[in-house]
């Protein structure tokens, strides 16, 4: 007997996709005995379309409805009128079925009785040899999971008959089973209704089917997220999401979806997390959101399990079988990379060879790393190092104090907005001090080694960022090797490492890594097109935080940066909205700091200043040149930029004139900035026993100086990768070794290291031991000088606990001082406290060190005549007994210091605050980001593409 | 091609246009300043208070017996004269002057503004507090001396020091360690910390090197007693050097003569003042010389009863000195000493030709010297025969000052004009008022009554010492201005 078939096509909007599927629908080998049309579109275009097909039994239906109600509402009304028929066929408007599909639909109902609904192999619409879904299961988490997805169509799941699920589109179900289970659940979110339904079914004691012979085309617009917001309610990601949690909290056994319901917002939290550890930060919204709404719209959940219970038969348990088990999940999942890598590899390879043919064809496929011979060179530049080696755990001098020997302590100060300096003070801690944070993690046990490595490895780090750097733009062996020496050789470069500017060094090391992954999410270069989003990600997240890092270590290469980054972001408008994301971290940990500078100290300047410990260039011969005054200008490091520049300037005449014409007006607008820089003035007390003798600092042009290296090792790299002439360039490769590279090598190993390697300790042990049994004593640190006039002037510091480290060092404090020492009482005091012990008045001084809070007092430089003389006065204060001659400078202790700060307990708790959290959680979720995930390590591991070789670099 | 040379071209001519457009004059000019450095703060300290300290009565070394090695005794006690004007113009909080004695913590607080007569036996603090320091310091504040006289068997003559402030570096010149000769060192800490006090020892051979020079501890509130024969043995002629770190020490020689078994004079060398090209040494009042030449003469053990001038040479380069001895009165005709002393070394030149009356010796010299002269007095008549002085160079005064006269013997001031020009000396003592004018390199001795408060004041600098007489002992006072300053420390707190 014929069944009576009804079929039920829902349209929402999609007026050419309905054509097709009307028209798939007319041309069937077994027509449906009733077509009816659900239009719930905003417009008439479908109606339009549906007035071509004879009959049908259209009925317009609110946008708002959705498919359940929609389903549930037509089969009201048919079974009212008693015109339902055996069997209901629903369809979707972007789901065609093929000529057979409802007769081979029939067929497998005809042979089992006990099959309640009957699921099509659904195909790609677009790609018809492709298999879309062809039933449904659970996996582990509740997530709704299609057995095959992405195979071509061999006919190799062919054998398939029995699911846990399928889907709507297509979908022929008998109306008895339907009106015995009330119909899909309208509280079911959007992709959870039909598997919902389907296993109702199944515990109703109906059969689920797959029918592989009955094919319908669909594009599944709701899963793409192609369909307008309005149909799904929220996106397809969180759609997606709600279907699993929905699908756990009505099926799990009422205690763990309890449990389950109760830790939702912490499991949606975790989630986000690794959504952006795994590369998917779009995810981030879609798990949090699920998560509160499931957890908010409890009621709703019940009520689904209400109408569960209502019709089951047998136990949820006993459709074990029908789930897929994680392997399973695991191994459809890779076999999925693996297609996508494919796709990917053939597109990518394809492209590049389109784009550059004729340059790229005469040259042999570029080396990786190790294969140019750029391993010996850095191994070279390691033993040129080899005077930089960490004999000891911290290194002093230069603009090098030790770090603190606890990490948590580093954490704790990283974005504090209270600062143990002086008396106290409060404002946002510099940005640097997350760099130290993270740069101190790396070392974790003693943060200070990690910095004292940092000196030793700056050259050969110098090498590898620009190496990888130059390797995007030149495929030349001997480019990219020239071009990563003239980085790491920068003659200013070098001065800096004598001197140990941290702050410009580390900005030195991270500006190259920053370029590149601009240039790889902006897609720049030939060599640079990735095709994963996921990497793309990827390469954001590490220009985001290198971005942060330069911009918190040397702010001027910072706002160069920006600057660059904006223009790219303008030439590259299609990568806006990649490219917005990289400035976030650097905002995120500068946020504060920008409006104390603005509002608090009106000082907006200062915000281009170098943080870290001031440092001058008294020790420098007059310069040479003022434009770079903070230069040695030595006759090495002019020969040495000379002739890198000179050959930088031949890229003017070669291949890419245009874009160095771009990099040198670049070159020349930043020596412009660097006069401008050079000229400010900086007022800049030391704080710190090595700085107290700096009053004013000119701003350090250096962060320009490493902008120029950068620009000019790239202008290498395009001459010798642009050259054709071979002879011509090992002529001048021959030059640029002997002029620039030999020199600049020879200088750099004379360069003497001024670090003194110790102890982590920057004070006394005697204090460090009291400061970390809890006394909240003060040390005040002297330093006389004699000025000009012959006078004496001390320079005094209150130093907390365990003593002024690197983290320690605020700028913004520095500029405060002056206004914070002038207008406080406490300060009035210690000066006449100074003064009273400088000149040996006899005054009774114990109440005034009490108030103070000081435990014991340093004289830091008792061998100058200055110190000598005020360590007499000192030995004669009967209020202080002397402790002798320590590491740090002559030592005093108060006899009688206050009591309950030197019992004061180790508060031993962060300092926490908003700003901090959303700093953290920003660096954080970049950190994770940047992390390669599995997909790229897959790919690393495959042969050396030059993308996927730098993708090793992301972390 | 051409086009891409000329861009090249303008590159490199706007880059050297950078470079050497910046170190013109107007580019090197610009300069902009952000923000203040803090200024340090001009902190006002007020003066310490004025603490003198004097010795106390004389050590007796060997205990009872006279031969126990390093046992001393206090030798009865010495006559403490001192002087405080303790009220201030301004009508601030009065001053309090206390007395304490060292180590004990008894004190007593004498109001008056007079003379502060007392005996004392141990080394004794005088300080005058001042709460708000309204007042000025100096000798017109307080001033302090004693005298004591010795005769017993082991130690005989009149010792006389001036009450010293306790400062961080002194000069000691005199004494000697030859036999039948005692130096003892005085070491006195009146502070609260302890001082630890570092000693190089000069002679005539140089520097002297030697166990026990260094560290040596000075408890707060303690005096030490340090034989120097000990440290330099057989020695004729010193200068000490005395650095102390921790608290500010006084100190003293406290040096004797013994001839054969008759104790012969005893005196205290005080510290000497800071050294220098030009030297005066007032308070030369030669008295028997010709028992003397008849004594030395008989016995070469009296060789030292003439007046003999040390001079030391601190630098490094030798010194060649004038010494005119010059007399006070124009009675009688000086002499002049002219020699060489190496660097580094101390020399001993005794003064032959003398007649008897007041001399002042005023010395010059290319280089900076220290000058000390041991003025002997003998006497057939008296028991023992000879006592001496020894007489430092004198410390400049200016101003007002104020010296207390013992109550007991003969008195006299010997005063010296120190500058280019003329001086007058307004002294005052016991309502009577005088005035003194002194030209150039004059000098004039005034006989002042025991017991006066002695009130001077000068239109510009001199030198004055106390020559006290007790039955023919002599014993010598320089009147010295000792003052803490007023500070100013410049502080820059950050």
């Amino acid at each position: 007997m014929k069944p009576f078939v009804t079929a039920v096509v829902i349209a929402h909007d999609q007026p050419q996709l309905l054509a097709v599927t009307l028209l798939a629908l007319q041309n069937q080998s077994h027509p449906a005995d009733k077509v009816i049309l659900v239009d719930t579109s905003t417009n008439d275009d479908c109606l339009a379309v549906a007035q071509d097909f004879s009959h049908i039994d259209v009925r317009r239906m609110e946008s708002t409805e959705n498919l359940p109600q929609i389903l549930n509402s037509v089969v009201h009304t048919e079974a009212g009128n008693q015109e339902l028929g055996q069997w209901l066929w629903v369809l979707h408007d972007d789901s065609a079925p093929e000529k057979f599909a409802l007769e081979q639909l029939l067929l497998v109902a005809e042979r089992s009785p006990s099959v309640g609904l009957v699921g099509p192999k659904q195909l790609d619409w677009h790609n018809p040899r492709e298999i879309l879904q062809q039933g449904l299961t659970l996996a582990p988490g509740g997530e709704v999971f299609s057995w095959v997805a992405g195979e071509l169509d061999q006919a190799q799941h062919d054998d398939m008959d029995d699911v846990l699920a399928v889907g709507t589109a297509g979908l022929l179900v008998k109306s008895s089973v339907y009106q015995e289970l009330d119909g899909l659940d309208p509280k079911a979110p959007p992709f959870a209704a039909d598997v919902d339904f389907s296993i109702r079914a199944r515990l109703a004691g109906h059969r689920v089917v797959v029918a592989p012979t009955a094919k319908v085309l669909h594009v599944a617009l709701s899963l793409a997220g192609k369909r307008p917001r309005k149909w799904l309610r929220v996106s397809s990601k969180a759609a997606r999401r709600r279907a699993a949690i929905h699908l756990q909290l009505a099926y799990l056994p009422i205690l763990n979806a309890l449990v389950l319901w109760l830790v939702l917002p912490l499991v949606g939290l975790f989630r986000a997390v690794v959504a952006i550890a795994s590369k998917r930060p779009d995810r981030i919204l879609a798990e949090l959101g699920s998560a509160l709404w499931a957890w908010f719209t409890l009621p709703a959940r019940l009520s689904s399990r209400r109408r569960i219970h209502r019709t089951r038969k047998i136990s949820f348990t006993k459709l074990k079988s029908l789930r897929a088990n994680a392997s399973q999940v695991r191994a459809n999942r890779n076999a999925q990379l693996d297609a996508d890598e494919f796709f990917n590899q053939s597109v990518g390879s394809s492209a590049m060879a389109a784009v550059d043919s004729d340059h790229l064809a005469d040259q042999p496929q570029p080396k990786s790393f190790l294969e140019s011979g750029a391993g010996w060179l850095v191994l070279a530049l390691l033993a040129a190092s080899f005077a930089w080696w960490p004999k000891g755990e911290a290194a002093t001098g230069g603009g090098l104090l030790p770090l603190s020997e606890q990490w948590l302590t580093l954490f704790n100060r990283a974005g504090a907005s209270f600062q143990n300096i002086g008396l106290g003070y409060f404002a946002p801690s510099d940005p640097f001090v997350w760099v130290l944070t993270a740069l101190g993690l790396t070392t974790f046990w003693a943060p200070s080694l990690s910095l004292a490595i940092l000196i030793f490895l700056v050259k050969p780090l110098a090498f590898i960022a620009a190496w990888r750097f130059t390797a995007a733009f030149a495929g030349s062996t001997l480019a990219r090797n020239l071009a990563a020496l003239a980085y790491a050789l920068w003659p200013m470069a070098t001065v800096y490492q004598g001197e140990v500017r941290l702050p410009i060094l580390i900005a030195y090391l991270a500006l190259p890594w920053f370029a590149l992954a601009v240039v790889r999410v902006a897609d720049l270069t030939k060599f640079s097109s990735i095709h994963s989003n996921q990497l793309r990600f990827t390469w954001v997240a590490v220009a985001g935080l290198m971005l942060a890092v330069i911009a918190a270590s040397a702010p001027i290469a910072g706002a160069v940066a920006l600057v660059a980054l904006a223009i790219i972001a303008v030439v590259k408008i299609r990568k806006f909205g990649l490219l917005l994301w990289i400035p976030l971290p650097a905002a995120a940990i500068f946020g504060p700091t920008v409006v104390f500078y603005l509002v608090s100290l009106v000082q907006p300047l200062a915000l281009i200043a170098d943080p870290g410990l001031p440092q001058a260039f008294d020790q420098r011969a007059e310069p040479v040149i003022p434009l770079i005054n903070d230069l040695q200008l030595t006759l090495t490091p002019i020969i040495v930029s000379t002739a890198f520049a000179a050959v930088a300037l031949l890229a003017l005449l070669l291949r890419r004139a245009g874009i160095a014409t771009a990099l040198w007006l670049t070159v020349l607008a930043l020596m412009a900035a660097a006069w401008l820089v050079q000229s400010i003035t900086l007022p800049a007390v030391g704080v710190g026993s090595t700085s107290y003798d700096h009053q004013t600092v000119p701003l350090s042009t250096g962060a320009l100086m490493i902008c120029i290296g950068l620009l000019v090792s790239l202008l290498v790299a395009f001459v010798f990768d642009d050259l054709r002439a071979r002879r011509l360039k090992a002529i001048l490769a021959a030059a640029t070794v002997l002029t620039a590279v030999v020199p600049a090598l020879t200088a750099f190993v004379l360069t003497a290291n001024p670090l003194a390697y110790s102890t982590a300790r920057s004070v006394p042990s005697i204090v460090a031991a009291e400061a970390k049994l809890g006394s909240a004593l003060k040390l005040l640190s002297l330093h006389p000088t004699k000025q000009d006039d012959g006078s004496v002037n001390v320079a005094a510091e209150l130093v907390s606990g365990d003593g002024v480290q690197l983290e320690d060092v605020s700028l913004s404090y520095r500029f405060a001082v002056a206004e914070i020492t002038a207008e406080s009482d406490q300060f009035k005091k210690v000066s006449q406290l100074v003064a009273d012990l400088a000149s040996v008045s006899g005054a009774n001084l114990t109440a005034t060190l009490q108030d103070l809070g000081l435990g014991y007092i340093l004289i830091t430089n008792p061998t100058e005549p200055q110190g000598i003389e005020l360590a007499f006065a000192l030995d004669s204060v009967v209020e202080l007994e002397s402790v002798g001659l320590t590491d740090y400078g002559q030592l005093w202790r108060v006899r009688e210091p206050n009591q309950d700060l030197l019992k004061a307990q180790p508060s031993g708790q962060a300092d926490w605050s908003i700003t901090k959290g959303v700093q953290l959680a920003i660096l954080i979720s970049f950190g994770l980001l940047a992390l390669p995930s599995r997909a790229s390590k897959r790919r690393t591991s495959r042969d050396s593409e030059i993308f996927v070789d730098a993708s090793e670099d992301a972390s | 091609m051409i086009k891409k040379i000329l861009l090249t071209s303008l590159v490199v001519l706007a880059g050297a246009a950078l470079v050497f457009g910046s170190t013109t004059e107007w580019a090197t000019g610009f300069k902009l300043n952000l923000g203040t450095v803090p200024a340090s703060t001009e902190v006002s300290v007020k003066a310490r208070d004025l603490t003198l300290v004097c010795p106390g009565a004389l050590q007796s070394s060997g205990g009872k017996s006279g031969a126990k090695l390093g046992a001393f005794s206090a030798l009865d006690s010495a006559l403490l004269s001192a002087s405080f004007a303790g009220t201030t113009n301004s009508g601030a909080t009065p001053a309090t002057v206390e007395i304490l004695e060292l180590p004990t913590e008894s004190g007593a607080a004498p109001a008056a503004e007079e003379n502060i007569p007392a005996r004392v036996s141990k080394p004794t603090a005088i300080t005058v507090f001042d709460e708000v320091g309204a007042l000025e310091q100096g000798s017109a504040l307080l001033s302090a001396n004693q005298i004591q006289r010795a005769s017993i068997d082991s130690l005989a003559g009149l010792a006389g020091a001036a009450c010293q402030k306790p400062t961080s570096e002194q000069w000691l010149l005199g004494g000697s360690t030859v036999t039948g000769r005692e130096s003892l060192l005085i070491l006195s800490n009146p502070s609260k910390v302890a001082a630890i006090v570092d000693l190089q020892v000069y002679s005539e051979a140089g520097a002297l090197d030697g166990p026990g020079l260094a560290g040596i501890s000075v408890a707060a509130g303690k005096t030490e007693l340090i034989q120097l024969a000990s440290i330099a043995p057989k020695t004729t002629s010193f200068a000490i050097h005395l650095k102390a770190r921790g608290g500010s020490i006084a100190s003293w020689l406290q040096q004797k003569t013994q001839r054969g078994l008759s104790a012969e004079g005893v005196d205290f060398v005080g510290p000497s003042p800071s050294f220098g090209t030009e030297q005066v040494i007032p308070g030369v009042l030669v008295r028997g010389t010709k028992t003397a030449k008849k004594l030395i003469a008989d016995n070469a053990d009296y060789l030292d009863l003439k007046p003999t001038l040390r001079v030391y040479v601190p630098g490094d380069k030798d010194a060649t000195f004038t010494a005119q001895i010059m007399s006070s009165d124009q009675k009688s005709l000086g002499t002049v000493i002219q020699q060489t002393v190496a660097a580094g070394r101390v020399a001993e030149f005794g003064i032959d030709d003398l007649v008897d009356g007041d001399y002042v010796a005023f010395i010059k010299a290319d280089q900076p010297i220290g000058a000390a002269l041991r003025l002997s007095r003998t006497a057939a008549t008296n028991q023992p025969v000879t006592d001496y002085a020894w007489l430092t160079s004198g410390h400049v005064l200016t101003g007002r000052q104020a010296m207390a006269i013992p109550t007991a013997g003969i008195s006299k001031l010997s005063l010296a004009n120190l500058q280019a020009g003329s001086i007058e000396v307004t002294i005052a003592a016991g309502g009577n008022t005088s005035k003194l004018a002194l030209r150039e390199g004059a000098s004039r001795v005034i006989e002042v009554a025991p017991g006066a408060a002695l009130k001077l004041e000068s239109t510009g600098p001199f030198a004055a010492t106390l020559i006290v007489d007790v039955a023919g002992q002599v014993a010598a006072v320089p009147l010295v201005d000792y003052r803490n300053q007023k500070e100013k420390v410049l502080v820059s707190v950050r």
